[in-house]
């Protein structure tokens, strides 16, 4: 689930994978998130690595700290992650895709055409 | 994680313990010590016959002798291989600083003294007993062990004596080898190059008469007491800076 | 609290570096890396903390104390190396009984079932180890002691590659149970960064950084492009290594302090992160450049 050999440093992997648990609805508003022990103990990392990633999203608001008990999921969390990916993360990725569409010559039809088709084949992978 | 507050005197007991139950080497030359001895004093050391016309007396002398010079060499060997590193590092290894290292060292040489001077003594009951069985005599007689009980601790705060003498030697050479190897050539040269050049000096006799010619049992303990525990303390001093595991 | 605190810390030996001037501070409850190439003061450093060693000016104090000479000290630390003495006659079991004796936090189960599960018997002589083995069983006694400070030199000295990784996720969930403060000295930093807290960097006896194993990742950047672009763009910049290669190619690390304005200004040059690891080995390198221009200078004289 980690990679070490990412660009990325492990708090920041272990924040959105902390994220991605939250979008597939493993936890959902004011459930109890993993200590940073018990995420120590499961991705063999050091606990202040993993607090660090906690604190990543307490600083967002997708957490709140309830005095000796640990970390929660906040009402929003899920909403505020789906934004902020959308415009963050996917923006970029549509970005980059474009960019390479205008090196290679791509049209903006032939790139429409190409999503769709692989969204054709996603389902079928599906079923 | 809370701290552990420690006592000297708790970490010298149990620096005490430790070295009594693993220093295997020091007990088990002790016994082979003991036993070569033991073997070389049951050849007889002398004897004569003398004969009548109508009996012949055969006297054969056994000597623990052998025994005692024999104990009283491990004593020393044993005594200058416990200064040496690979026994006080392994006290670092644990909980130790100099002072417990030392100290529970010095106790450990004092008590595996005590006991081989017992072990000494036990020896000639040995002889005596292995010759009651296995030879045909009739009259047995040994100048140290049978007597009064005042006699055999007499005799027991000699052998103890020198064994003590021994060790606490052998301890403080072996705290100035540790210092420095110049020593191990030193001092054999300053013990023995007087003997082989014939040359006397004089306070290496004044050391031997001061406790040869010593006549009362109480005096001759006081004196041995009281060398021992000066040359183990200055043993101990000379440990008291020395750094652990410089490789 | 700071349980170690070294001020100006310095041991000579006779000609020799050893250590100098070391100035830092660990916390409590921390597990810091101690990094360097073998030489560089690693275990002049630790063997001074752990009372060994006595320096030649400056101080060192841990738990408040002196550690030369003291029993606090020495009750509540514990170092361990390819090179513990212990002796070679005493069966293992009776090893641990010892151990028992001096520690109070002695954890008899934990070191009963490790020896169990590396597959080495409690009646075994100490003696009779490989190197390997031996160190496991170092390692084995370093975490069920439990002392409020534990130093490992380069424990992992000659185990399999399995017994590594088994032994420092021993290590971590012991941690993760009993926290405490552990040193762990090795050159080999990617085997054990995800494991560290901090990390102090050695070289020639002086310690060079000591800071998060997560900002040694960020600290610096590896730049790449057509040797003039390069060349132009590193002026001001704080150049920790340089590479050149065969077809005019240039990559130069440079210290991560620069803006994102200044970024922008490098059009056609490469940027990408540089390990933690290569980051180690770039900052403790004698001469900037590297093995290559061993074998360059040999082609050219």
């Amino acid at each position: 689930m980690l990679n070490p050999d990412s660009v990325k440093p492990i708090y920041v992997q272990i924040a959105e994978w902390l994220e991605t648990e939250i979008l597939q609805e493993r936890f959902k508003a004011d459930d109890k998130m993993y200590s940073q022990y018990q995420l120590a103990d499961q991705f063999n990392i050091n606990p202040a690595t993993a607090a660090k990633g906690l604190t990543i999203l307490a600083d967002a608001g997708i957490l709140y700290k309830k005095r000796g008990l640990g970390m929660f999921v906040t009402e929003q969390a899920a909403d505020q992650i789906r934004h902020r990916r959308i415009n963050e993360t996917l923006t970029a990725l549509v970005s980059e895709i474009v960019e390479e569409a205008a090196h290679l010559n791509v049209g903006e039809q032939e790139l429409i055409h190409m999503i769709q088709q692989e969204g054709k084949r996603r389902k079928g992978a599906v079923r | 994680m809370s701290l552990t507050n420690v006592s000297t005197a708790n970490i010298i007991k149990k620096q005490y313990i430790h070295k009594m139950t693993s220093y295997r080497d020091a007990w088990k030359s002790l016994i082979i010590t003991q036993l070569i001895a033991l073997a070389i004093s049951s050849f007889s050391t002398g004897g004569g016959t003398t004969s009548g016309d109508f009996y012949s007396i055969n006297v054969t002398n056994y000597s623990v002798d052998v025994v005692f010079f024999f104990t009283v060499f491990w004593a020393f060997i044993a005594s200058f291989l416990v200064t040496t590193n690979s026994y006080t590092y392994e006290d670092f290894s644990y909980v130790s600083n100099r002072t417990t290292s030392a100290v529970s060292a010095i106790l450990f040489v004092a008590s595996i003294t005590t006991i081989a001077a017992i072990f000494t003594m036990l020896s000639s009951y040995f002889i005596f007993m292995v010759m009651y069985l296995t030879q045909d005599v009739n009259i047995l007689y040994g100048s140290n062990t049978i007597g009064d009980f005042s006699e055999i601790l007499s005799s027991f705060a000699a052998v103890w004596g020198y064994l003590l003498l021994a060790s606490s030697v052998g301890y403080i050479i072996g705290a100035l080898v540790q210092i420095s190897r110049i020593f191990s050539l030193v001092i054999p040269v300053l013990i023995f190059l007087p003997g082989f050049m014939n040359v006397q000096v004089p306070i290496l006799t004044d050391v031997v008469t001061f406790f040869t010619t010593e006549t009362s049992v109480m005096m001759f303990t006081m004196k041995v007491l009281i060398t021992a525990i000066l040359l183990f303390m200055l043993g101990w001093l000379l440990s008291a800076k020395k750094e652990v595991r410089t490789w | 609290m700071n349980v170690i605190e070294c001020r100006q810390a310095e041991k000579k030996y006779r000609g020799e570096h050893g250590i100098l001037h070391a100035d830092f501070t660990i916390r409590e409850n921390t597990i810091t890396g101690v990094i360097g190439r073998n030489g560089a003061g690693k275990t002049t450093l630790l063997k001074m903390l752990a009372g060994y060693l006595k320096p030649t000016g400056g101080e060192v104090k841990v738990f408040g104390e002196r550690p030369f000479n003291s029993l606090k000290v020495s009750a509540n630390s514990m170092y361990l190396d390819e090179f513990t003495v212990y002796s070679d006659s005493t069966p293992i079991g009776e090893l641990f009984q010892h151990h028992r004796r001096f520690y109070p936090n002695w954890d008899q189960q934990l070191a009963v079932e490790l020896l169990a599960y590396f597959s080495i018997s409690q009646k075994a002589v100490r003696g009779s180890l490989s190197k390997g083995q031996r160190n496991t069983l170092h390692g084995i006694i370093g975490l069920a002691a439990r002392c409020p400070l534990t130093i490992f030199d380069e424990p992992t000295t000659g185990m399999d590659a399995s017994v590594r990784k088994d032994f420092y996720r021993a290590l971590l969930k012991d941690y993760l149970t009993h926290p405490r403060t552990i040193l762990i000295s090795s050159h080999h930093l990617d085997e054990i960064e995800d494991l560290l807290e901090d990390i102090v960097l050695i070289d020639l006896g002086k310690i060079i950084l000591h800071l998060p194993v997560e900002e040694l990742k960020e600290f610096g950047m590896a730049i790449s492009g057509p040797a003039a672009a390069v060349n132009n763009w590193i002026q001001h910049k704080t150049v920790i290594a340089r590479k050149e290669e065969a077809s005019g190619m240039v990559t130069v690390i440079v210290k991560n302090d620069f803006t994102a304005a200044d970024k922008a200004t490098a059009a056609g040059l490469r940027f990408s992160p540089v390990s933690a690891s290569d980051m180690s080995i770039y900052l403790t390198n004698r001469e900037k450049g590297g093995i290559d221009d061993v074998f360059n200078k040999r082609q050219y004289s």
